[in-house]
């Protein structure tokens, strides 16, 4: 079977193939065209419509009404013209890419296999999920054959990178992880609750879809990466190829490029499958929707915006947009009076030590820690309100560029208050702008969003462009409730449109698996195949948890309670501190989290990352170059 | 490791036109402490002459792959000095005009054998048109034509081993290194292998020959070194190793019991006497590649590789491949005289320690390459055999005539 298969996929990529595949393609679009063209000049009248596009039993077929409108339409012939021409050259373009038999196959597997097996309740699942394959298969395969003809040219590197392309596709450590990420994205719409709300349904689509299938591709990347150039050494396969006019450097970029144009297509099918899908579940009836953006009474919430439901207007504001987060404006600890009202309380604070304490020496690394200390508590107490007293001012600026009729703004905040208790419900009054209030019950130490209209923003005078929020505690508050520093508080505002949003996202995921890759092959340079994934796979945890890491290493201790310096642990910070903040930028990407909230990846960013990331990588490539200059492929055979 | 080794200039005068070049080179294999763990290759010096067919004779272990690996750059010399076409071996330049067999066939195995081909001929950046004839040509050659679309896993040893050979010669290499190539061969294939070389010598290519099958490598070489613990033992051209000093031999068709009593008798007369009268039989690999081509012209199927291939055109340089030649002269001779620093000669220069005259012979047919005078050899009848008498005579006369006839051959 796979001889015949195999000669199937020679035949395809025949130029006599592929000019069959024209010729048939062409006739079939004219003779269809025109077998159209004859059944409307004979049935022109409302009478012949009817019985023509009826059932048996004189039922009218459902379009029947939007067939009529389109018959009736003066420009019908030459649109449904462009369109066969649209399906014709799309059909010819894929012939020519080699690919036609495939299509033809999968459309047959999908007619004849897939389909029928949706309509029996045994196999409907395995159905579902077979005809979810067939459109992700005929993508990797066109995006494959594109591939291939990118990497086409005489030149080593493409050859070399070509060359993985095909290892992938045909190694079984490849394609077992390129077969599972396409049943995987067609599997996990099957087990998506479906009583959820839209929002929910959409968000855990694109959790999974995209989480999961980014972590197998990033294991691909791993587990291929190493292998494509480890086993080439221990095979001595690389023997054959470093004896050819290839440089190292040619070789370790080829080797490079072929993983990341796996990584390209594997992401490609990715994208298109999620965002397709995505796009199914948008259109499907939210909470309180008969139909897409239909209420019950009929009206359509596309209308009126007034009225749409909750879970539809969640999910167009809050999910499937490009948001971003907003800091409130932050005291500056450095202004002269805060400054001098520090000095006046550290100066009273040291001579009250004095009192209580005579004998001790007021030294210059106390008087720096108190400053320390009463600077932090100011700080705290900036973000802090105490039951019933003064409010917690928030103020956002800088929102002149939000539209009045855009999304809504969200706000989303964090309150810790003693020891978190979950079982406790704060309550906070929001007053925004000292116009309106809103009151929330709040649970501690989780995130809470409220939701604030972009008229709220002031438009004109000198606070264009502000949005003040006071928030007054409860004065059953028990405890008084302080704002975490980093990730308290944020005012989500619209900056630009899902799609492009979702593409730089996935721009994102290819740029981190393009460090990855790099890093597989310069282990491999080096290492052995097993060590190589270990390493690899360290580092790659490193780099997930570098932002963590880089904050706990601001905690890590490094003297003594008596003052000594802990040497080792002074080094080790030290050394570690540098290596953590350059990859704090790529723990901070988080593009999975970022799609799943709708947050807003801005190309500056994308820039920002590419420079930091693209530098690691590259410096990963060299180190894996300058291993492969100096190193002796040839190992003595003696013992 | 000195560091003028592989000094580009150091050969720039050479008057000989060396394609290899070594001086005490010296490998030493190390452990992970760095302690002397082998010496696999002492000091030994040779140099390769353009056009000449070169052996690496020695036992398993004795350092011929190692002098090899060290020639392709996938070693580096410990002490000593190496430069192959007047380069270090580890310029990527050299390899251009280098192709290399292995000593086992270390291929992709999920390639078939076109991709093969195709992926080593964009390695040399050969254009598409080129690189499609030279597969079509060196798949016919090596008689995987008919399985060219198998994956080289399914391939046997045999099978793997051709496209191997193939592989090596899709550069159309000016210096071919052949590490065991007849390994894994059944005797049909190593025919071809050999046909191969003699072809390539009589084109002045370059071939660096590796083999412990010394049958193979006495059939083609025209000089060689005998290695043995890493040093050479033995240097020289066949002739000059292998001909006895002291026994001649005839071979004669059909000599009834009264001529041979006569034969005997001029020599008795002359003070000489044979040794021995024999029937001459046949080499085994005659006999089997007889009763192939037999087998063939009976039209007899085989499911593996076929032995139907002639040397691609494109390494024989014939008329029928006339103009592909001169699209590789073409594409090759600009690049191949950028990485020369001293032009080539126009004419092949004879190395200093053969004797001109066997060299000219060896390199100027493959037919007179293959009909040694000795008495076991079918063929190697003289051209004109006159009267027997005259023919002793001179063959008995003294070493100025043995040497006058054997520059004529």
């Amino acid at each position: 079977m796979w001889r015949a298969l195999s000669w199937l996929n020679r035949l395809q990529k025949t130029a006599n193939f592929k000019w069959g595949v024209t010729a048939f393609t062409l006739s079939a679009a004219v003779f269809g065209y025109l077998w159209l063209l004859n059944q409307w000049t004979h049935h022109t009248d409302e009478q012949h419509l009817i019985e023509f596009h009826s059932y048996a039993d004189g039922r009218e077929l459902e379009n029947f009404g939007l067939l009529t409108d389109l018959l009736h339409t003066p420009d019908l012939q030459t649109e449904a013209g462009v369109v066969v021409a649209v399906v014709a050259a799309a059909m010819i373009v894929l012939g020519w890419l080699g690919v036609g038999a495939t299509v033809v196959g999968l459309l047959l597997f999908g007619g004849l296999v897939a389909f029928p097996l949706t309509f029996f309740p045994q196999t409907t699942g395995l159905g579902e999920l077979l005809v979810g394959v067939i459109p992700l298969a005929f993508l990797f395969t066109t995006l494959l054959e594109l591939a291939r003809i990118a990497l086409s040219p005489a030149t080593p590197t493409l050859a070399i990178a070509r060359n993985v392309l095909n290892e992938a596709v045909r190694m079984k450590i490849a394609l077992i992880f390129i077969v599972a990420i396409m049943f995987l994205l067609a599997f996990v719409p099957t087990f998506i609750n479906e009583a959820q709300p839209l929002r929910y349904r959409v968000q855990q689509w694109l959790q999974w879809g995209t989480g999961l299938t980014g972590a197998l591709a990033a294991m691909l990347t791993i587990f291929f990466g190493c292998a494509t150039v480890a086993f080439e050494q221990r095979d001595r396969i690389i023997w054959q190829t470093v004896t050819k006019p290839v440089s190292s450097i040619q070789y370790v970029l080829g080797k490079w490029l072929g993983i990341m144009t796996v990584n390209a297509v594997i992401l490609a099918v990715m994208a298109g499958g999620v965002f397709m899908f995505t796009e199914y579940l948008r259109l499907q009836p939210a909470d309180g929707e008969i139909a897409h953006h239909r209420i019950a009474t009929g009206q359509s919430s596309k209308d009126d915006p007034n009225l749409m439901t909750v879970d539809r207007r969640l999910l167009e504001q809050q999910v499937l947009v490009a948001r971003e987060g907003l800091k409130p404006e932050s005291i500056d600890m450095e202004r002269e009076d805060i400054q001098a009202e520090i000095t006046r309380l550290v100066n009273r604070t040291l001579e009250d030590i004095q009192v209580r304490q005579p004998d001790r020496e007021i030294t210059p690394q106390l008087r720096a820690e108190t400053r320390q200390d009463i600077t932090e508590q100011i700080d705290q107490a900036a973000r802090s309100v105490q039951p019933g007293g003064f409010p917690l001012i928030l103020l956002f600026t800088e929102l002149d560029d939000v539209p009045e009729d855009g999304g809504e703004l969200t706000l989303r905040y964090k309150f810790d208050a003693g020891s978190n208790d979950p079982s406790v419900v704060y309550r906070f009054m929001f007053v925004i702008n000292q116009a309106s209030s809103i009151e929330q019950e709040v649970v501690l130490g989780t995130t809470q969003t409220l939701s604030i209209r972009p008229e709220a923003i002031i438009r004109e005078g000198e606070n264009a462009g502000r949005l003040l929020v006071e928030v007054y505690a409860d004065a059953g508050n028990r405890f008084t409730a302080t704002v975490p520093p980093d990730d308290g508080v944020e005012l989500l505002v619209t900056r630009g449109s899902y799609p492009l949003n979702f593409t730089r996202i996935m721009v994102v995921m290819f740029i981190k698996l393009g460090f990855i890759a790099a890093v597989a092959v310069m282990a491999s340079t080096i290492v052995s195949f097993p060590v190589a994934c270990m390493v690899t796979l360290i580092i790659w945890t490193a780099a997930e948890l570098s932002g963590f890491l880089y904050v706990s290493l601001e905690w890590f201790q490094t003297r003594t309670h008596d003052g000594n310096t802990m040497w080792l642990n002074l080094i080790t910070r030290e050394l570690a501190r540098p290596i953590a903040w350059s990859l704090r930028t790529y723990s901070e990407l988080r593009p999975n989290a970022k799609l799943v909230e709708g947050r807003y990846v801005g190309w500056g960013e994308l820039a920002a990352s590419l420079l930091i990331i693209g530098a690691w990588s590259i410096g990963a490539l060299l180190i894996g170059i300058g291993v492969f200059r100096k190193r002796e492929l040839a190992l003595y055979s003696g013992k | 490791m000195s560091a003028d080794i592989n000094e580009p200039t150091a050969f720039s005068a050479d008057p000989h036109d060396r394609i290899v070049v070594a001086q005490q080179l010296t490998k030493i294999f190390k452990d992970f402490w760095l302690r002397d763990l082998a010496r696999a290759v002492d000091a030994i010096d040779f140099e390769i002459y353009r056009g000449e067919i070169f052996g690496l004779l020695g036992p398993n272990g004795s350092g011929k792959s190692t002098t090899i690996k060290m020639i392709l750059g996938l070693l580096r010399p410990s002490k000593g000095r190496l430069a192959v076409f007047r380069r270090p071996p580890s310029d990527v330049s050299v390899k251009k005009r280098i192709g290399y067999l292995p000593e086992e066939s270390y291929l992709y195995p999920f390639l078939n054998a076109r991709e093969t081909l195709e992926y080593y001929g964009k390695l040399f950046e050969l254009d598409y048109k080129t690189r499609t004839r030279r597969a079509d040509e060196l798949l016919d050659m090596v008689g995987l034509a008919a399985v060219q679309h198998r994956q080289i896993v399914e391939y046997s040893k045999g099978m793997q081993r051709r496209i191997g050979i193939a592989q090596a010669l899709i550069n159309d290499p000016e210096f071919l290194i052949l590490d065991e190539p007849t390994t894994g061969l059944d005797p049909i294939g190593t025919r071809q292998v050999k046909d191969l070389i003699t072809e390539l010598g009589r084109r002045n290519k370059t071939v660096l020959l590796s083999s412990h099958l010394l049958a193979d490598v006495e059939d083609v070489v025209d000089r060689m070194v005998i290695l043995y613990g890493g040093k050479v033992r033995a240097e020289g051209t066949c002739d000059e190793l292998l001909a006895s000093k002291t026994r001649s031999s005839l071979a004669i068709d059909g000599l009834d019991e009264d001529t041979l009593a006569e034969v005997r008798a001029v020599i008795e007369r002359r003070g000489g006497a044979i040794a021995g009268v024999d029937r001459p039989r046949q080499k085994l690999e005659d006999l089997f590649v007889g009763i192939v081509q037999q087998a063939k012209e009976e039209r007899l199927a085989t499911s593996g590789a076929t032995n139907e291939g002639d040397t691609a055109a494109f390494l024989k340089g014939d008329e029928a491949a006339k103009q592909g030649d001169e699209l590789l002269e073409s594409l090759s001779q600009p690049e191949e005289h950028a990485d020369v620093e001293a032009p080539a000669p126009a004419t092949p220069a004879a190395p200093p320690e053969a004797a001109p005259d066997v060299v000219e012979s060896l390199l100027d047919a493959n037919t007179e390459r293959q009909a040694p005078i000795d008495a076991g050899q079918p063929g190697g009848t003289p051209d004109e055999p006159g009267d027997v008498d005259e023919v002793i005579g001179s063959l008995l006369g003294g070493d100025d005539e043995q040497a006058t006839r054997e520059g004529e051959r």
